[in-house]
């Protein structure tokens, strides 16, 4: 072997070396969990936008090996369809959606959106700062790994007709989603026998006459362009609502311990940045739609305390029923009570 | 279509003839031309605010003139739209063109001043009194208005006068399909596509809008192309048709009377637009 033989093949085994380091380089990604999420949230919703940047934030950090894809605007259907498609696992493996059809697999995921359960934002802020991670651990038990909620806001009343109290709400043509229950029982709660739409035919509805009142979130009121053909809102914040992001155990397990961390911090921060400007759309909204020209309707003291009473016999009737559990009802009181048994700041 | 509209609204500078001297009118006319048919955004880009300023100083000396308001509104949002990439100052420029364009409509249409605060039936009672003549206030006005409404897409504010545009276009649509060479049928496709069909959007009412769109400009204004593939092909996630559309206006000849700057433009959109789609789809 001549001396540039030996050169020639010293030279090529080291670049089969560089070859191999970069092809052990890039195996991890070639290894990649990719998680598909889709929501009916459109593309360019705050959702959306602050889920796209963590999704790059996550595929950074974990060197490509998790990334996440996104199916927004309700490509993949409703939130039903997209936890039948999580359930199967193959095309889908997690969702944002609101906590209705997840509460199927977890009932108490639905506690905090009973009708009239906290007194102000404090309480709730309170509550959730301790049974917010009791929720998502009792979620994961049923093999869905949540990331926090978000809220969407409080839903009220909103009427083509003057609104006041309960009692001027039963007389009309009231909306409930269709398939809906927890909203359903609310109103049910109320005395209300409501017309079931889907949110596809809510407009439609308000403006061929088949419905006339609604309760909704602000937000979501505003952005689905409801308010065109509303007049009255009753002020008074009727139920929470409030939304997460959610993956299959089955595919969350499929990532390493250490990655499974950085998921978890990234989409939890991203969930809270998202809960933090509902509460500040929410506010907005609120202010919008006096400007849209609605007129908010301050129950009397009479009109509220009948308000309380119903829902608070109808949230016992909910527990007795198990639609939400005994224990969490429980949990939920106790802290309220902690919360009202502190000293004033 | 944000060029296309620019350089129309500074042909159109050329009928303003009560302010405007015959020898400023030729140079509106020329440099109209110029625009349209410019191969080189960049220079437009640079060059457009000059023009910006000018029709400032002529609305000193009208300012209660409703076409030289309509033109300033037209040329702000257009600007703004195709070339402004910072979101403040194309929140400014939009905001600008907005209050413009009301302005204009207020004074050459009946019954259109607070059109934004009125109650929406009653905004829907002066849509449908609105007539043929119309239309190119009423259009004016819409286009200013989904410009300053892009401007301001996360404010909530905002996206509650979103029905108001619609219903607007709708009307200007129902009164002249054809408005602006299609331009009408890209707004309205590109509005239509806003909300999923789940939560009571009509995609295909979209489609059918773009499709009518190029058909109208025979297929050589290649931004309808490119919103079609951006704002409705994107949102039903269907990837063929995204992809084929954007190819074809890759390869297509820009070159074109009156559309040669859109569809530069529409070109480097396309681009961006297919490199982004393994990340999207």
């Amino acid at each position: 072997m001549t001396i540039s033989e030996t050169r020639r093949r010293a030279g090529a085994n080291v670049l089969l070396a560089v070859l191999l380091l970069a092809v052990a380089a890039m195996a991890p990604a070639a290894w990649a969990v990719t998680i598909k999420v889709a929501t009916v949230s459109p593309d360019g919703s705050t959702w959306m936008k602050t889920l796209r940047k963590a999704g790059a934030d996550v595929a950074a950090a974990t060197d490509g090996r998790v990334k996440f894809k996104f199916y927004p605007g309700g490509v993949q259907g409703d939130d039903k369809t997209v936890l039948r498609k999580m359930r199967l696992g193959s095309s889908l493996h997690g969702g944002v959606m609101t906590v209705g059809v997840l509460s199927q697999a977890y009932p108490d995921l639905q506690i905090y959106g009973l009708p009239l359960v906290f007194e102000n934002a404090a309480e709730l802020d309170y509550v959730r700062a301790e049974m917010d991670a009791e929720l998502m651990a009792g979620l994961e038990d049923e093999g869905y790994v949540g990331f926090g909620f978000a809220e969407i806001g409080y839903a009220y009343v909103m009427s083509q007709k003057p609104v006041d109290s309960v009692e001027s709400v039963r007389r009309l043509k009231n909306w409930v989603p269709d398939g809906d229950l927890a909203s359903a029982k609310a109103l049910e709660a109320f005395g209300i026998s409501p017309i079931p739409l889907t949110i596809g035919d809510v407009l439609a509805g308000l403006q061929t006459g088949l419905i006339d009142t609604i309760a909704a979130p602000p937000v979501g009121t505003l952005t689905l362009q409801w308010h065109t053909r509303l007049s009255h809102v009753l002020d008074m914040p009727m139920l929470y609502t409030y939304g997460l992001l959610v993956v299959s155990d089955r595919q969350f397990r499929k990532v390493s311990a250490a990655d499974q961390a950085i998921v978890r911090e990234v989409m939890g921060a991203a969930t809270q940045a998202v809960n933090a400007r509902s509460r500040a759309d929410h506010e907005q909204a609120l202010g919008v739609l006096q400007r849209q020209g609605l007129t908010f309707h301050v129950p009397d003291a009479p009109a509220r305390d009948t308000a309380q009473a119903l829902a608070d016999a109808a949230n016992e009737a909910l527990v007795a029923e198990g639609f939400v559990t005994r224990k969490g009802w429980d949990r939920l009181q106790a802290l309220r009570q902690a919360y009202a048994a502190q000293p004033e700041p | 279509m944000f060029a296309g509209t620019l350089a129309g609204a500074l042909l159109w500078l050329g009928g303003c003839t009560t302010v405007i001297n015959s020898v400023t009118e030729d140079l509106a006319a020329d440099l109209s031309t110029a625009i349209l048919n410019s191969e080189d955004p960049d220079t437009v880009r640079q060059g457009a605010p000059a023009y910006l300023l000018l029709i400032d100083a002529l609305l000193g000396e009208a300012p209660r003139n409703e076409n030289l308001l309509l033109q300033a509104a037209t040329l702000n949002s257009s600007y703004a739209g195709a070339f402004v990439d910072d979101p403040a100052r194309a929140q400014v420029l939009s905001r600008k063109a907005m209050y413009q364009a009301q302005k204009a409509v207020c004074l050459g249409l009946k019954r259109a001043c607070n059109l934004r605060q009125r109650p929406f039936p009653e905004f829907e009672r002066w849509l449908a009194a609105l007539g043929p003549k119309d239309v190119p206030m009423a259009y004016g006005l819409g286009t200013a208005w989904a410009s300053w409404l892009q401007a301001h897409s996360d404010d909530l504010g905002a996206i509650a006068e979103l029905g108001r545009v619609t219903a607007l276009m709708a009307r200007v649509l129902e009164l002249a399909p054809t408005h602006d060479g299609g331009t009408v049928q890209l707004y309205m496709g590109v509005l239509e596509s806003l909300k999923p069909a789940l939560v009571g959007g009509q995609p295909e009412k979209a489609r059918a809008h773009f499709e009518r769109a190029i058909d109208i400009s025979q297929g050589r204004n290649l931004m309808a192309k490119v919103f079609f593939a951006e704002s409705y092909a994107r949102a039903v996630f269907d990837r063929e048709l995204h992809d084929r559309l954007l190819q074809e206006v890759v390869q297509a000849e820009p070159v074109a009377r009156d559309l040669t700057l859109t569809n530069t433009l529409a070109q480097r959109q396309a681009q961006t637009l297919l490199e982004t789609a393994d990340d999207y789809f």
